[in-house]
């Protein structure tokens, strides 16, 4: 299951340690959402990427190629989201 | 603010795990449950402001107001370390959550488990293992857990097993 959640973020975390910073922003849980690489099109589940936190920002990379899917910095007074390399996110939802 | 907001929570037991991991149990008023693989954001502010915040996975199901946390000590790590080492009972964090809802096991769940897991990333499989047993559940689990590729342990919990 990736590189686990938890921890100090000068570690690399899996894509779970995206849920609650997200929490703040989308209305539904983002990790269960599939998200498709920009740069080689792969497909997987937001926890599954590889989320870099030594940075002003959290740095989330694709598994696969390595390539920066999202990014999100919290400030105090906003929110930054960087989605470019993320061509599309799907999200379960109940009918 | 979000829809999650930070509650404080109040340190009121632990236990050391391995000589680098403690189990904290924290009191958190008006908890609403978590489901088992869940985590928690912990965010501690220091006098002159500054915040540092990180991901801990619950160890176990929900028990009324009280969570655990089993928390690994990482080499100079800021939040670890103060979590291991510098806090104390009765001392207050601050905790978000419940969050994640891609890696949880629910009760209901009927098919066979096989989880797999390296150092501390048996804490949440953890909650999962109590979270099992806490239901009478009879699905059949089986643990994988390393520190090495070359040194797997593992252990089955079945119908004829724990």
């Amino acid at each position: 299951m990736g590189n686990g959640t938890d921890g100090d973020l000068g570690q690399v975390v899996d894509g779970n340690a995206l849920a609650g910073p997200l929490t703040e922003v989308f209305a539904v849980d983002i990790t269960t959402a599939r998200a498709r690489c920009t740069s080689c099109g792969a497909t997987g589940p937001v926890a599954a990427l590889r989320v870099y936190g030594r940075a002003p920002a959290l740095v989330a990379r694709c598994p696969g190629c390595a390539a920066v899917v999202l990014r999100f910095n919290r400030t105090p007074t906003a929110a930054w989201l960087d989605l470019q390399g993320a061509t599309s996110l799907h999200f379960p939802l109940p009918g | 603010m979000g829809r999650l907001a930070w509650r404080v929570a109040t340190l009121v037991g632990t236990t050391d795990e391995t000589p680098t991991a403690r189990t904290l149990v924290f009191r958190v008023p008006d908890w609403p449950g978590h489901l088992a693989g869940q985590h928690v954001d912990v965010r501690l502010t220091a006098e002159d402001g500054y915040r540092a915040q990180r991901s801990y996975s619950l160890a176990a199901p929900a028990d009324g107001d009280e969570v655990r946390l089993t928390v690994q000590l990482v080499p100079d790590g800021e939040v670890s370390s103060y979590l291991v080492e510098g806090l104390s009972v009765g001392d207050p964090v601050e905790i978000r959550g419940p969050v994640g809802g891609w890696f949880v096991w629910r009760p209901t769940d009927q098919a066979p488990v096989l989880l797999v897991a390296g150092g501390s990333g048996i804490v949440p499989l953890m909650a999962m293992v109590r979270a099992r047993r806490a239901a009478g559940s009879r699905v059949p689990f089986r643990v994988a857990l390393g520190h090495d590729p070359h040194r797997v342990k593992t252990e089955r919990f079945g119908p004829s097993g724990g």
